[in-house]
């Protein structure tokens, strides 16, 4: 059972006993609950308390397992509950700014991890939020505790990991949310609420960001209950997500806050997110928190092969980014139900951009395209026919496609030619129409491979996809960087080949023209999208190697390197080689 | 669970800077990452056939264009200062433009701070020369925002920045890496307002 519907159920058990027990009846779910909890008579006398900035070491290991006390035999007891909020800032209805100070919205801060401390911060009890941000406990008498909120999404198996919200610029310290150490008391029921403000104050953040992480926190609940909803046996590695005020849109120290853009890495796995203020924040641009989470989820579930690199929807890009960056924004779209892409940006973060992933009206369509690929991924998931399409298949089976063994055991890389091809075979009474449908979007090659493709892009080097090499023959193929370099549609160049008997083999590339004076020709030979060989040496003109390979089909990755140059956009040109495995 | 099927790859550069990084960082994270399959011998008649890649990075979308010029920039309070930011995109069409603003530490003082580029084959390389004076001692942004409208309409944002270290020395330098030790038990406590009933 997936942890967040499993403990959303056991907090709406609880509280449902709860009401029961002290309002002798009644029926519904959370709602009831708390218009019981407002009814309670009498009312103790209302303490609000700004708590101050602490940061401390927590002498207790935030993991401990719970152990709570048992209770003396009847012993009378306090339901101590509460609701956790935050303020969320909204984007402005315009689609070209940013965010609106003046639509701050209070909303309830789902799924995250509730303690009880004692006075020497040691967990008595834990549980979490449901999806009105209430939590509950029975507690003892005249105890003094405090309720600690922990920026944290976690899993409900031993094996799985949590998601948690860390300060990378603070030796990666957890963000909480701390009540203060008061009593129980003796009534039946302490409420114990709190509110994470945004510290905006009119014009300008003068006080804590307290909000930021607990908005991040629910905008991957959504899309982890995507996830769990459509694979309740999912196992979710760890993730941590590193926010901080000082994250800035500048390339160098992580820990000083450079971190250039949001994005996710595979170190950890972790998502750094900007929170620089008049420069580029993304705490609330709950698009890009999800855009990153579904690079997570690719990549931890699924597969990529994309190589990242600058990208937007207008881009001529190489189809392994293509498609993962294209799901990125897709995946945002199916968790939060929302097609708009936006994300906010510049002084008092007023600035900004949307993109609609159901819209197809985003450069040059095709295989290498972010902008077609989005909009067929979110446009077959959704319910919402705008005339565009018929397909509503829901986010279930564009899932069981990214993990399926078919798509993970596939020879060649992922991209939206694998994607389709299981989809159309999962889905066989739809297939005639997913093809239909991509074809629209200018993406006509088929199988694994994109076999038949006939869509350049504009580039005669381009086609096929993947070209065809056999064993002891020669193939000429180009690359180039008319585009972009590293991560453009010219810049790589695949070639299938078919082993069929174990042993060593030997692999070249020779230069046969180019529009550069030396050349750094360069091969990678994959297989599933693991490299099983790499050879790029610095060798003018010409690159090879041999390599020992079992039975199977491999893909051969050739391409200039100076095309290659994620540092020089300059750099690079049109390059042919020769190229021959034997 | 399926099962993890990730590699990429990426330019030895990046992978270097990457590397460093993260070593100066301490950075306490492990890659979960495959390596070439051990039972697969690979050789190479070349002197350098490097392991594929052990860190992949995707970012959000945004306007493709990179910061060449210097990032950061070391200064004295009181002082003024002419720089060159340079840009760089291979974007050849649209309109792009791009907008300076100073963090209070740090006044603009050149009089153009809004620049607007029609784009184009013969220029990738653009450059904003711009007069900085230090008002006041830290590490202060000059915040640098694109705006890029494509031809066919569409608009996409980037931000950038370049720092300025105002009276910086080699000693706070060593003194912040020193801070900045990975611990795992440390939390951040938020202020926020509770309510008690």
């Amino acid at each position: 059972m997936p942890y967040l519907k499993y403990l959303t159920q056991l907090n709406t058990a609880l509280i449902c006993t709860f009401i029961l027990s002290a309002c002798g009846g009644g029926s519904g779910g959370d709602n009831s609950r708390v218009s019981t909890m407002q009814n309670v008579e009498p009312l103790e006398t209302v303490e609000t308390i700004d708590t101050p900035q602490v940061k401390e070491v927590d002498t207790t290991p935030t993991a401990v397992e719970p152990t709570p006390e048992p209770p003396p035999a009847q012993a009378p007891m306090v339901r101590l509950t509460g609701t956790i909020t935050y303020d969320r800032v909204q984007f402005d209805s315009r689609l070209y700014r940013g965010l609106d100070y003046d639509a701050i919205e209070q909303q309830p801060s789902r799924g995250a991890t509730v303690h009880l401390l004692s006075a020497s911060n040691t967990i008595i009890d834990s549980s979490r939020t449901n999806d009105d941000g209430e939590y509950s406990f029975e507690v003892a008498l005249n105890t003094s505790i405090k309720v600690r909120i922990v920026a944290e999404l976690f899993e409900s198996t031993a094996t799985s990991g949590s998601i948690q919200i860390r300060d990378n610029t603070s030796d990666n310290a957890l963000y909480v949310l701390d009540g203060s150490l008061v009593s129980t008391g003796t009534n039946e029921i302490q409420t114990r609420n709190m509110h994470a403000g945004s510290g905006w104050d009119g014009s300008t953040y003068s006080q804590a960001r307290s909000s930021g992480p607990f908005a991040i926190l629910d905008s991957l609940y959504d899309a982890v209950k995507t996830v769990t909803t459509a694979s309740p046996d999912i196992t979710l590695p760890s993730l941590n997500v590193y926010w901080s005020s000082n994250n800035i849109a500048l390339n160098g120290s992580l820990s000083e806050g450079n971190i250039g853009t949001s994005f996710y890495t595979s170190a950890g796995p972790s998502i750094y997110l900007l929170g620089a203020a008049n420069n580029d924040s993304d705490e609330f641009d709950r698009a890009v928190v999800q855009h990153e989470f579904g690079h997570y989820v690719e990549h931890q579930l699924s597969r990529t092969e994309s190589l990242g690199g600058s990208h937007n929807v207008n881009s001529l890009l190489d189809l392994r980014v293509a498609f993962g960056e294209a799901w990125g924004n897709a995946f945002a779209g199916m968790a939060s139900g929302d097609p708009l892409y936006r994300d906010s940006l510049g002084v008092s973060q007023g600035l900004g951009f949307a993109i609609n992933v159901e819209d197809r009206s985003y450069g040059i369509q095709g295989w290498f395209s972010e902008g077609s690929i989005q909009s067929i991924l979110y446009n077959l998931f959704d319910s919402d026919n705008n005339g565009d399409d018929n397909l509503s298949l829901g986010f279930k089976p564009i899932f069981d496609v990214l993990t399926s063994n078919q798509y993970l055991e596939h020879p060649g890389f992922a991209s939206i030619y694998s994607f389709i091809e299981i989809l159309k075979q999962q889905n066989p009474n739809q297939a005639s129409e997913i093809t239909q449908y991509l074809n629209t979007f200018d993406i006509y090659g088929t199988g694994f491979y994109g076999e038949g493709e006939t869509n350049d892009g504009r580039s005669d080097i381009t086609l096929p996809v993947y070209g065809d090499i056999t064993l002891g023959q020669s193939t000429n193929i180009c690359s180039d960087s008319v585009y972009q370099n590293y991560n453009g549609y010219d810049v790589y160049r695949f070639l299938k080949v078919d082993i069929r008997s174990t042993g060593t083999y030997s692999v070249r590339a020779i230069e046969t023209a180019s529009t550069m004076f030396t050349t750094n020709p360069q091969i990678r030979i994959y297989q599933k999208g693991v490299p099983q060989a790499t050879f790029t040496s610095s060798s003018s003109n010409i690159e090879s190697g041999s390599v020992n390979l079992s039975a199977g089909t491999y893909i051969i990755e050739v391409f200039e390197q100076a095309n290659a140059s994620n540092s020089n956009n300059n750099a690079g040109g049109r390059t042919c080689f020769d190229v021959t495995i034997d | 669970m399926p099962k993890l099927q990730i590699q990429t790859i990426a330019p030895l550069a990046i992978i270097a800077v990457t590397l460093m990084s993260l070593a100066v960082l301490n950075h306490n994270q492990t890659d979960p990452l495959p390596t070439v399959p051990t039972n697969i011998s690979v050789t190479s008649e070349k002197s350098s056939s490097p392991s594929p890649i052990n860190e992949l990075r995707l970012g959000k979308p945004g306007v493709q264009i990179s910061q060449v010029s210097e990032s950061t920039y070391n200064m004295e309070m009181n002082q003024e200062r002419d720089i060159e930011i340079q840009l760089e995109t291979k974007i050849n069409s649209g309109v792009l433009t791009v907008h300076l603003q100073s963090d209070p530490g740090i006044d603009l003082i050149s009089e153009q701070s809004s620049w607007t580029f029609e784009l184009s084959n013969n220029q990738s390389v653009l450059s904003l020369p711009v007069s900085v004076y230090a008002n006041s001692n830290g590490k202060h942004y000059l915040n640098i925002f694109t705006q890029y409208v494509a031809e066919n309409g569409n608009a996409s944002s980037k931000a950038l920045a370049t720092a300025f270290k105002v009276g910086y020395s080699q000693e706070s330098s060593k003194t912040l890496q020193k801070q900045t030790q990975v611990s795992s038990q440390a939390v951040i406590s938020l202020p926020n307002t509770e309510t008690i009933y």
